[in-house]
């Protein structure tokens, strides 16, 4: 009989059943994307063998007060885990590689770059983050010229165990370097997704206190991290006890001492405090789940008002059924059959849509693959969370359906209640408050994202190409001179400039040094003389790099405002630079050299000179303002080939400074776009809800229509009635939308440094888009009722 | 079969009190066929559904196959309703999505009847109002007529030791109003105890006898003698 029923809505309500099942597909599909999404951020660094107890040491920012950063020099590191009895093992690693462009292999008679990530790192990495090799050992870790490839990386290479990589840019037999293991990659949702490659770090650094480059990492035989932080504490104020004895920086380092901690990685990607990889946003993954949730409900507010509105149709058979011996608990398993059978089909359903969301554009919103197969487990709990919302959304409706007096069937006068009818409008109001607060949000997400890119950094980033070139044009000043002018014969650029890094990036090179003694710490980003005219950034003091500083062996430094008025610089400083004390020559105008989420920080552009220990290989090219892009990178790259000719053409990217700028939002760029998309569905979904409701409104008012059509109500009238009950609607949930986004916004926005302004406008228009098209879709459905021969509606009731 | 005593229904809202009954009192023997008339408003239907349980008295007893019913639970109403009572309605309250068989089905389902002795029965019933042939037919797919046949068919198919019929020809022309009456007393011969409320003084012919009711009380009870 529960079939029977079922089948029976189908074909009686056809277009709310269709209508009802594509909401909730829809939302199912939206749901299962952004919970992909969502694990992808909640298991980050999870997927180690015991993650929660891999831990890794985090030393007080010298930058800003209450953050921690995870870069310290490899003496501390050692010191801190080396004797402390809640570590069961401990490495150190850098990303300071071998070959910065990769690596170079042999390919029949002659050779073939590829680029390639190393990590160096000492042996007990592996047993750290519990790393088992797929083939070879690890046991010969420790020997010189050994490297472990992961799997992906072996692949590319084309090469195995007993092989072997050269890390250099011209093959060099000192450089060569054998495959001992092969390792499986790093889990992509972890701050080591980037290796390709793990070689020995051996002794180097071991007592360089100053080189602050390394990450320490333990494994912790015990839950209580605090206790391993207090050892690591003890011991770190023991190595400087004995160090520092007669320096003046004591004070300064046993002041920091005091609040290093360990945190294990599992934890480091939603702790805003934390300097330690990437960098999630739990009030974001938070706002994703919420979404994913409201998105569901919206899909069954429908479900619970397409059931309301069926009531007065429904009720002579219900009660007819009760009449008959039908009890009120089988009256109400029907309807929760019929609730379970739609979801069922509306999960089905979703399976096609979630196949077309993964190779259409959305899918490059999100971070991982939303294949199913992948996912499965995620839809196993979007299935159950559906079965379990249409338990919950048909306790109200077959309640109410089963709770009117038998005696109503025998006559079978029905009328639509007031409460049913409040109900109704209520969770439209709901579905309209959703949908304005998501579009508002949208709105300003957006407008934050466009500002990031527009805002005026302080440098000029108009016709600005960038890429990396290999080290062997980047490293040395007369190679890079060479091939800049080499560029400038092509009339379409005007300059060249080289740097070491991206001009603008969250993480960059920072020296700790002493000045007055105290210790200070600034960025430091390396770069050619011409670097600061090439960007336009102006000198406020002293002057600009001359050619003569790409000769000065001891480097020569420029620092920002920020930095000169916090450490109090001046041009007659010196501040030991790579080498010894080095000169400083002018302090330059304040520009954003980090995402714009970051406020200014001391920072200093250095030029090398000859002994430097850095290849200036972001190369920066203005072009033209008419310039064919297109063909300026192609003979960028053609250069490059003609002056290293084993760089595989293929390896090199040169694109628009802004692409490379909008990359560096791109966190901001996919959540934008993620939450524009659920914006489209959710108000989809309420419209469809809208559109069923006016469906069964008109059909269920004919007659009222048609009365006051005969007594003189013009068309126009009509939709007024319709259509004002719904401006009603949602003029009230935009103002309860309106007050809840602008305070999840403002707190969102709290974030930047640099945030937009809250226009008016955002709302007006958020208000005008629901408006318009809620108001045109009723006018429409109206329309042909309106319209209806009065007589034949009165006739036929 | 049916005693009542000085039974009273108010219907409250808000604001008023409706009296529908004002303490009517009778009696209704085993067999017999009784028609209950009305101005509209008189509280006709309202005394149908308290005989039919589908509702309780505000006040005063009702005794129903020799059990005071006027104070059960709704579950334990639909418990006694089930296989004693069979309803007709003037809209006749067909289950659109079900067919014909199914629709006279319905009460052996809750009956918990075996399937082999529900289609024996339902094919019986369907024989003798004529719509066999109609079997796989939809409500939609017949006449008034054909319709009110088979929620009688559906009212009797579980041998109800009363049937309440509620306006049963409101909805049919003559020709089939004047069928539906025939089997109503085709049933009522057989010694099914029918009762009726009607507008019909045609109608009401067909019954033992007629109550009279107006403002909620019995103003005449007696033999018909038209």
């Amino acid at each position: 009989m529960f079939f029977k029923n079922f089948i029976g809505l189908l074909k009686r309500f056809t277009a709310s059943s269709v209508l009802n099942v594509v909401g909730m597909a829809v939302a199912f599909a939206t749901a299962y994307v952004i919970m992909v999404q969502v694990r992808y951020e909640l298991t980050f660094n999870k997927s180690f063998k015991e993650a929660d107890h891999i831990v890794t040491l985090e030393w007080p920012s010298p930058y800003a007060d209450d953050s921690y950063t995870n870069f310290i020099s490899r003496p501390m590191i050692e010191s801190a885990f080396g004797d402390n009895p809640g570590v069961e093992s401990h490495c150190v690693l850098t990303s300071f590689t071998c070959s910065p462009q990769g690596v170079i292999i042999r390919v029949g008679d002659g050779f073939e770059t590829c680029p390639m990530s190393t990590v160096r790192a000492s042996a007990e990495i592996f047993e750290v983050l519990g790393i088992e090799p797929v083939r070879g050992t690890l046991s010969k870790f420790d020997e010189p010229k050994t490297v472990v490839l992961t799997e992906t990386m072996a692949k590319r290479l084309n090469r195995d165990v007993g092989g072997n990589v050269c890390f250099s840019a011209d093959w060099d037999e000192d450089m060569v370097y054998s495959i001992i293991a092969i390792i499986p990659d790093m889990p992509e949702n972890s701050d080591f997704n980037w290796w390709n490659a793990v070689v020995s770090i051996g002794d180097d650094w071991i007592d360089d206190r100053k080189e602050w480059s390394f990450h320490g990492m333990a494994k912790v035989n015990t839950d209580d991290l605090e206790y391993v932080a207090g050892i690591c504490r003890a011991n770190l104020a023991g190595y400087f006890g004995e160090d520092l004895s007669d320096s003046g920086e004591s004070q300064y380092y046993a002041d920091k001492i005091k609040k290093v901690r360990v945190i294990p990685v599992t934890k480091t990607y939603f702790d805003e405090k934390s300097g330690s990889g990437n960098k999630g946003n739990l009030a974001t993954t938070r706002m994703l789940i919420a979404i994913a949730l409201l998105i569901i409900v919206i899909a069954f507010i429908n479900f619970v008002n397409f059931f309301m509105a069926m009531v007065p149709q429904r009720l002579r058979g219900v009660n007819t059924y009760r009449v008959y011996g039908c009890t009120k608990t089988q009256m109400k398993m029907s309807f929760l059959f019929e609730a379970v059978g739609l979801v069922v089909i509306a999960l089905v359903a979703s399976l096609p849509v979630i196949g077309s969301v993964e190779t259409s554009f959305i899918a490059s919103f999100v971070s991982p693959t939303i294949s199913l197969s992948s996912n499965y487990d995620i839809f196993l709990a979007i299935c159950a969370v559906g079965l379990a919302f249409a338990v919950v959304a048909n306790i109200y409706p077959a309640n109410y359906i089963t709770s009117f007096p038998l005696a109503v069937a025998a006559k079978g006068s029905f009328v639509s209640s007031k409460a049913g009818k409040r109900l109704r409008t209520m969770l439209i109001g709901v579905q309209f408050a959703v949908s304005i607060a998501l579009i508002i949000s949208s709105l300003f997400i957006k407008l934050q994202h466009d500002y990031m890119l527009r805002h005026d950094m302080g440098f000029n980033k108009e016709m600005l190409l960038t890429g990396v070139v290999p080290s062997k044009i980047g490293y040395y000043f007369s190679d890079r001179e060479a091939f800049a002018s080499e560029l400038k014969k092509n009339p379409q650029i005007v300059d060249v400039a080289y740097a070491s890094g991206q001009m603008v990036s969250a993480g960059r090179m920072g020296w700790g040094r002493d000045f007055n003694n105290e210790e200070i710490h600034f960025s430091c980003y390396p770069v050619s003389y011409n670097f600061l005219k090439f960007m336009g950034i102006d000198i406020v003091e002293g002057e600009d790099f001359s050619k003569v500083a790409e000769n000065d062996s001891l480097g020569t430094f420029i620092f920002n405002e920020v930095a000169k008025n916090k450490f109090g610089l001046t041009l007659e400083d010196k501040i030991v630079g790579h080498n010894k004390e080095t000169k400083i020559v002018g302090f330059c105008k304040d520009f954003n050299f980090k995402p714009l989420q970051y406020d200014n920080e001391p920072f200093a552009f250095y030029v090398f000179g000859p002994d430097s220990w850095k290849s200036l290989g972001n190369l920066y090219v203005r072009v033209t303002p008419d310039a064919d892009v297109e063909a300026v990178i192609d003979f960028i790259k053609d250069e490059v080939v003609k002056y290293v000719p084993e760089k595989n053409r293929g390896d090199l990217g040169f694109d628009f400074f802004d692409e490379e700028l909008a990359r560096i939002y791109d966190y901001d760029r996919k959540f934008a776009a993620l939450i524009t998309t659920f914006s489209v569905v959710s108000i989809i979904i309420s419209l469809m809800g809208v559109f069923g409701l006016v469906l069964f409104e008109t059909q269920y008012r004919r007659k009222e229509i048609a009365l006051r059509r005969v007594n003189g109500a013009t068309v126009r009238e009509i939709l007024g009635i319709f259509s004002s009950q719904f401006v009603k609607i949602v003029s009230v949930s935009f103002v309860i939308a309106a007050s809840v986004s602008y305070f999840i916004i403002d707190r969102w926005l709290e974030k930047f440094a640099y945030r937009t302004p809250m226009c008016w406008w955002v709302f007006v228009l958020s208000l005008a888009i629901v408006l318009i098209i809620t108001i045109s879709i009723v006018l429409i459905r109206c329309w042909k009722s309106a319209n209806a021969n009065p007589v034949e509606a009165l006739k036929d009731s | 079969m049916i005693k009542v005593n000085n039974l009273v229904k108010e219907f409250r809202t808000e604001d008023i009190i409706t009296t529908a009954l004002a303490g009517v009192s009778f009696e209704i023997k085993d067999g017999e066929f009784v028609a209950i008339m009305g101005p509209s408003g008189c509280g006709k239907s309202t005394m149908l559904n308290i005989l039919g349980l589908l509702d309780n008295p505000t006040e005063g007893e009702y005794e129903l196959l020799g059990r005071e019913v006027g104070k059960l639970k709704e579950k334990d109403r639909t418990l006694f309703r089930k296989g004693n009572i069979g309803f007709v309605f003037q809209s006749f309250n067909l289950i659109d999505e079900l067919s014909v068989y199914e629709n006279i089905e319905l009460p052996l389902i809750y009956l918990r009847i075996n399937k082999a002795e529900r289609r024996e029965k339902v094919e019986a019933i369907m024989r003798r109002m004529g719509i066999l042939h109609r079997c796989d037919h939809f409500p939609q797919q017949l006449s008034g007529g054909q319709q009110q046949r088979v929620a009688i068919a559906r009212a009797v198919v579980a041998n109800p030791k009363l049937i309440l019929a509620d306006e049963p020809t409101g909805n049919l022309d003559s020709r089939n109003g004047q069928e539906v009456m025939k089997l109503l007393s085709e049933l009522h011969n057989d010694g099914t105890t029918v009762v009726m409320v009607t507008h019909s003084r045609k109608d009401a012919s067909y019954a033992d006898r007629i109550i009279n009711l107006f403002d909620g009380k019995i103003v005449d009870n007696v033999n018909d003698e038209l």
